[in-house]
């Protein structure tokens, strides 16, 4: 079977590195800080949520096992169609979040 | 050395492909070059001037191995200058789901110049028919 | 095909298998070794372990021959002189577990020449895994961790590192941390 790319549905992350961690490849980064959440009613006590800064994947060292597609509880990344082209410099083979779309 | 096989890639004499290959990804290549012509050309130093050349490493590079692909790359860019190294799959481009082995090399561009990497593991034959297009300046055709 | 299962001593070996081959196993299959270190009780001579199986085709049978050596003595008498083919299967054991076959041939067979260490043993640690970031230690949210994150197949760093205080890493507790077991420390 010829699998494509894995890519990545924003709005589905929170952060939770279990996909990070479960790679195999270490081929997955995430930064992420912690934000207020507003709007709360008053006097509820103060919660916070993760916010996704970067979310990397470099596809030199991803072996395309899908484990961090099963793994992920919130259905957070999905196997894509067209494969991740050939490129010329190494550098570009690490795409962040604009890329993964 | 013993002899390469060289791929007529577009049947025109234009444009010449070599497959280095090591392991599974040479499988990927197979397919690509399925159906294309074989030069019947095995040395470099016969194919006709001006030649366009490609030589794609597929598969992981061992340490042990690391002697006999630089000797490839070298003789072939001897020959042409303007040769083409395509790091295809991940093993040739970072060392690919070896990266922490104590055996494999991390990446084929730590021993010779690279010009064009083809992630994947492996790659679809696709995505290197793609890849030959740019390197011959087809793909704008 | 039956196959039988074959305890000799190290002293035996070279003898064992000449023997079996005199007794209708006269083809060589494979020579292998294993690393059965933190096994104690079942392997008290030792923690290399070193295989071979030798085929009967005419009778249609097998036997796995084994025999056990020290882990700071890893000797054993080659058996090249009786099944020539085992000479690339003791290069690669020999070089992979660092034992050293007597009579043997001692040259590298898939590691390069510069290469140190003996890969296979279950106290190596893997240089890439212990020297780069493990991208997985960071926390949701950015959050310093807690707990301390160590990747699988890294020892913890009291036991292998810089952090270990007494030198010298303890092969065993290296062996068990890598796998991620807790390690109670020996006292020396």
């Amino acid at each position: 079977m010829s699998h494509g790319a894995i890519r990545l549905i924003e709005a589905n992350c929170t952060s939770c590195m279990i996909c990070a961690r479960e790679c195999p490849s270490w081929c997955i980064t995430i930064d992420s800080h912690t934000e207020p959440i507003p709007d709360l009613p008053p006097g509820a006590r103060e919660r916070t949520t993760n916010v996704l800064d970067r979310f990397a994947i470099d596809w030199s060292l991803c072996m395309f096992c899908g484990i961090c597609v099963e793994e992920c509880p919130f259905d957070a990344l999905e196997w894509a169609s067209d494969p991740v082209s050939g490129v010329t410099t190494a550098a570009g083979l690490t795409h962040e979040i604009e890329e993964l779309r | 050395m013993a002899g390469m096989q060289f791929w007529d890639w577009y049947g025109d004499g234009s444009t010449y492909v070599v497959d280095v290959g090591l392991a599974c990804c040479t499988l990927e290549f197979e397919a690509a070059s399925y159906g294309r012509t074989s030069a019947g050309i095995v040395r470099v130093e016969d194919l006709p001037a001006g030649s366009r050349v490609v030589v794609v490493i597929s598969g992981t590079v061992t340490d042990k191995l690391t002697g006999p692909v630089v000797t490839i790359v070298s003789r072939i860019r001897a020959a042409v200058p303007s040769a083409a190294v395509v790091a295809f799959g991940a093993c040739a481009s970072a060392g690919g789901p070896y990266w922490d082995s104590y055996s494999v090399t991390k990446g084929i561009d730590q021993l010779v110049a690279v010009d064009a990497y083809v992630p994947g593991c492996p790659p679809p034959p696709e995505a290197l028919a793609t890849i030959v297009d740019e390197l011959s300046e087809r793909a704008r055709v | 095909m039956s196959e039988v299962s074959r305890r000799v001593s190290a002293a035996e070996w070279h003898e064992a298998v000449a023997a079996a081959k005199t007794d209708g196993y006269d083809y060589f299959d494979w020579l292998g070794a294993v690393d059965q270190i933190g096994r104690a009780g079942e392997f008290d001579e030792g923690d290399f372990e070193v295989i071979t199986r030798l085929v009967d085709l005419a009778a249609g049978r097998a036997v796995l021959l084994r025999t056990v050596i020290p882990r700071n003595e890893p000797r054993l008498a080659s058996i090249v002189d009786v099944f020539a083919g085992a000479g690339w299967h003791e290069r690669e054991s020999g070089e992979l577990y660092a034992i050293d076959f007597i009579g043997g041939d001692p040259r590298r067979l898939l590691l390069s020449e510069d290469y140190v260490g003996a890969p296979l043993r279950k106290d190596a640690v893997l240089g890439a895994r212990a020297g780069i970031d493990w991208p997985g230690a960071k926390e949701p949210g950015g959050a310093p961790s807690r707990r301390r994150m160590v990747p699988p197949g890294v020892p913890e760093p009291e036991i292998w590192g810089d952090r270990n205080p007494e030198g010298e890493p303890d092969p065993e507790e290296v062996a068990q941390s890598a796998v991620g077991g807790r390690v109670r420390r020996r006292r020396r």
